[in-house]
């Protein structure tokens, strides 16, 4: 990987690792950082990093620094952190059931939460999703699954409360 | 047809994930027409996709590398910067010792400088005496000091009057040499003292000048021809004078006895000193061994 090819990726992918990990985290400063480290570590291995894999790559050492942060930082509310990534959010999609389905994501298990965010915003396939998170395929599919029900059942429970 | 009312769900959730194939998606949508009750729920599955939000990351130029960054040193300049430890080996010559050595070698050689330095300093003065020796011997007179100049000879005399001197006297004398000239009288009055006592006739009246007479007198009493010897005595005063000025001319007194060493300096009188006091008690311990 040349000095082209990853200023490249910097322009390609920092926005989405970023978006990925605040979404988890709910928090920029901690998710700059690690960005920053992933971005570090691509650096430091780019002669063994191809540039068609740096994306992938890029998600996998941030999920990982992600999973060390969240370990050392329990006693944080995920919820609360959410809200206050809400207000820097630049989406115009401010409807109700948005914020119902955003609530409801940070209800699920870090790693559904993942599994969902990298579906819906990255677009990664099932085996993608599994080489970052390191899971199998069918462990991929069964965990989105079990939160997308999770996620139906809760949007299903607000609209009949709501009504 | 694959999907019924039993895996529609599955097939929904694949759907809205995105991995079914595209007949797989004609399928499920004509199957959802079939069954509006089902639509509903295919419907929820489908509020559960996040739409894609924006989000920047701002600060990119904390990222971005430049060429400037891979710049490095060739590792044949590195390796010259490289250091490395070496274990300091602790062989037999250690610093204490090799002070020890040192100091002893530096004491061996003022010792051995010292010893050398008076060897030859008293073989050069035998050798001047001998010569000055040869001299008076052809100097004298054969018929009245023949006797005298025997004796001087087997005695290896210093100085002239010390070999004048020498009769029934040890070689002791004739090593003092550091006595001054002025002296002489005392000294050969005592020498004659003992001289007197070794010979026969005691009753001489001895005077510092009149050593020549002094010893003739005691030839004129152990010899039957006292008359001729007293002339001959007579004679001798002469030659004796014209000796002294003879010797008069070499100068042993002020001799430089200082030993260099390097950058030291040894006052030699010194040395010679403690060397005679240490000869000194090793023959006095040998006197009282013996005794």
């Amino acid at each position: 990987m040349t000095v082209q090819d990853f200023n490249n990726c910097v322009d390609n992918y920092s926005d989405g690792v970023y978006r990925f990990i605040v979404k988890n985290i709910g928090h920029e400063a901690d998710a700059q950082d690690i960005v920053q480290t992933a971005f570090e570590k691509l650096w430091i291995n780019r002669d063994k990093v191809e540039t068609e894999k740096a994306k992938s790559y890029l998600f996998t050492v941030a999920y990982h620094q992600m999973i060390d942060h969240i370990r050392k930082d329990k006693k944080k509310s995920t919820t609360d952190n959410f809200e206050e990534v809400k207000a820097h959010t630049q989406t115009s999609n401010n409807s109700e059931l948005k914020q119902i389905l955003l609530r409801a994501i940070n209800e699920l298990n870090p790693t559904q939460k993942s599994l969902v965010l990298l579906k819906d915003y990255e677009g990664y396939s099932y085996q993608e999703i599994g080489e970052i998170m390191n899971l199998s395929e069918s462990q991929v599919k069964v965990y989105l699954h079990r939160a997308r029900l999770i996620l139906k059942g809760k949007l299903i429970h607000v609209q009949k409360m709501s009504a | 047809m694959k999907i019924n009312t039993q895996n529609y769900e599955s097939y929904c959730l694949l759907y809205i994930d995105n991995e079914l194939s595209a007949a797989d998606r004609m399928e499920l949508e004509l199957f959802m027409q079939a069954h509006p009750t089902l639509a509903n729920e295919f419907a929820a599955l489908q509020q559960t996709v996040l739409t894609p939000e924006t989000l920047l990351f701002e600060d990119k130029a904390i990222l971005y590398r430049y060429d400037e960054m891979e710049a490095s040193l060739p590792s044949s300049f590195k390796q010259s910067l490289y250091r490395q430890e070496t274990k300091v080996v602790e062989g037999f010559f250690t610093n204490q010792r090799m002070i020890g050595i040192a100091s002893i070698a530096a004491l061996l050689l003022l010792f051995l400088g010292y010893k050398i330095y008076f060897t030859n300093q008293v073989i050069h003065k035998n050798e001047i005496v001998q010569n000055d020796n040869h001299q008076i011997i052809n100097k004298k007179n054969t018929d009245s000091v023949s006797v005298k100049t025997s004796i001087d000879i087997e005695n290896k005399p210093l100085t002239k009057y010390k070999s004048e001197m020498a009769v029934g006297v040890s070689n002791k004398l004739f090593i003092n040499e550091k006595l001054p000239l002025q002296k002489e009288p005392n000294f050969i009055q005592q020498e004659t003292k003992t001289i007197d006592a070794t010979i026969t006739t005691p009753t001489i009246n001895l005077k510092p000048i009149e050593t020549e007479t002094n010893i003739s007198a005691i030839a004129e009493n152990s010899s039957p021809n006292r008359t001729e010897n007293t002339n001959a005595n007579l004679n001798n005063t002469d030659n004796q004078i014209e000796e002294e000025e003879n010797y008069n001319k070499i100068n042993t007194d002020e001799h430089d006895r200082t030993i260099y060493i390097a950058n030291f300096e040894i006052d030699g009188d010194k040395l010679r000193g403690i060397s005679r006091r240490f000869n000194a008690l090793f023959k006095r311990n040998k006197n009282e061994k013996q005794k």
